[in-house]
């Protein structure tokens, strides 16, 4: 990551409270990494607007932007502007108790405003005190089977020759598609919907055949909470079930539907926000 | 007549009155809490503790240091926010180890924060 962030996210109140931030924009030329990785809407545009958040260009990290919306207990605070990963990664991230601030600079050498969002964001994550994250990293998300695919026979073959690698997508999706990237590609983003992690990320056939569009939408754990009790699915459904949660064999989907989320990154499972962990935010 | 403009001088005394009361307001929500108490565990004696450290202080009454290689979750007792660091972007920094359900603010910075983060399995965790 270089020397400054993006814009988009200055009406965020950490950059009010408590002291009002105030940054200088300024246009850079769009790295090309961004040409590969935009996800849209539209085109990336040649110039991108950011603000400096210190002097030195280098030697500065960023997280993963794909993850943070895999649950609620984690937000962008800063867009990092960066020639080396993937548009829209993180600088400045939270989740939970934790605030990654990813400049690296000392006070001396950042911006006023830099230093301004760093007291900031001191008080800020004050108030997430007692607010642990929700879920830790254990598994890819299911986009990686779309930007795994392009170098899918080199995990295949590393995989093979050492049996303790894991290559990501699972070993038999991979010898289906040998020397096919793009068919790799194809089968990730028309199946998206479905993947999930066993022994590798994969397409969820079961869950596909009984007509459900989405491993993730609630409505689709209320589905399978009902076919329990039509004799021709039930096992399946249980099955399902089992993949699905943590074993907790209720769910209010009445008054607790808002709690309810589903995560990738967490173990492809439908979790739910403890009562009061999301209020004061 | 001058019962009119009795209720003009009223209003603008009454209009001064809130803009003043405004301008307050917006000068005490702009000053930080300085009485948020912040530890900073670093690199000991390191140019870089010295430059957060003088700028803490300017901020906060309370500012403490600490040792990241000797880090454990008790060393957060009596501060709100916990600052962890190590040197520039040094990456083969220490890795404190703490329990999935430590809950106390921390903030971790730059290029061993990130590592740090990493090994904590947080999604903030470099890529």
């Amino acid at each position: 990551m270089e020397n400054a962030a993006h814009v988009e996210l200055l009406d965020h109140e950490v950059y009010r409270t408590p002291l009002t931030v105030q940054p200088k924009s300024e246009c850079r030329d769009t790295p090309s990494n961004y040409r590969e990785t935009y996800l849209g809407p539209g085109k990336v545009p040649d110039k991108i607007k950011v603000w400096q958040v210190q002097e030195t260009q280098r030697g500065n990290v960023v997280a993963r932007s794909l993850v943070f919306s895999d649950s609620p207990d984690a937000e962008i605070l800063a867009v990092g502007f960066n020639h080396g990963k993937s548009y829209g990664d993180v600088g400045i991230g939270r989740q939970g108790n934790f605030l990654q601030w990813g400049y690296s600079d000392p006070p001396s050498k950042m911006t006023e405003a830099g230093r301004r969002l760093f007291i900031n964001c001191i008080h800020y994550i004050h108030r997430f005190d007692g607010k642990a994250p929700l879920v830790r990293r254990r598994r890819n998300p299911r986009v990686d089977v779309i930007r795994l695919a392009p170098i899918g026979d080199r995990l295949r073959e590393a995989a093979e020759k050492d049996s303790t690698l894991t290559p990501g997508i699972a070993m038999d999706i991979l010898k289906r598609y040998v020397g096919d990237p793009n068919g790799l590609t194809q089968y990730g983003r028309e199946n998206l919907e479905w993947i999930y992690y066993d022994k590798g990320l994969r397409v969820d056939e079961e869950l596909k055949a009984l007509g459900l569009d989405s491993n993730r939408k609630v409505e689709t754990l209320e589905r399978l909470f009902g076919l329990l009790n039509d004799p021709t699915h039930a096992a399946t459904a249980k099955q399902l079930l089992g993949r699905y949660t943590d074993g907790q064999t209720t769910f209010d989907f009445k008054n607790g539907r808002d709690r309810i989320y589903f995560t990738d990154i967490g173990g492809y499972k439908f979790m739910v926000v403890p009562k009061g962990y999301l209020a004061g935010r | 007549m001058k019962i009119a403009e009795g209720t003009r001088v009223r209003t603008r005394v009454a209009g001064l009155g809130l803009l003043i009361l405004l301008a307050s307001v917006a000068i005490v929500q702009a000053q930080p809490n300085r009485s948020l108490k912040i530890l900073y565990a670093g690199r000991p004696g390191s140019d870089r503790e010295k430059d957060f450290v003088a700028f803490l202080r300017k901020n906060f009454d309370t500012v403490q240091t600490g040792n990241l290689q000797t880090f454990k979750e008790a060393d957060t007792q009596g501060f709100d926010v916990t600052l962890l660091d190590w040197d520039w972007n040094e990456p083969r920094g220490p890795r404190p180890v703490i329990s999935e359900s430590f809950s106390r603010p921390i903030m971790t910075l730059g290029v061993p924060g990130g590592l740090i983060a990493s090994q904590w399995r947080l999604k903030t965790g470099y890529l």
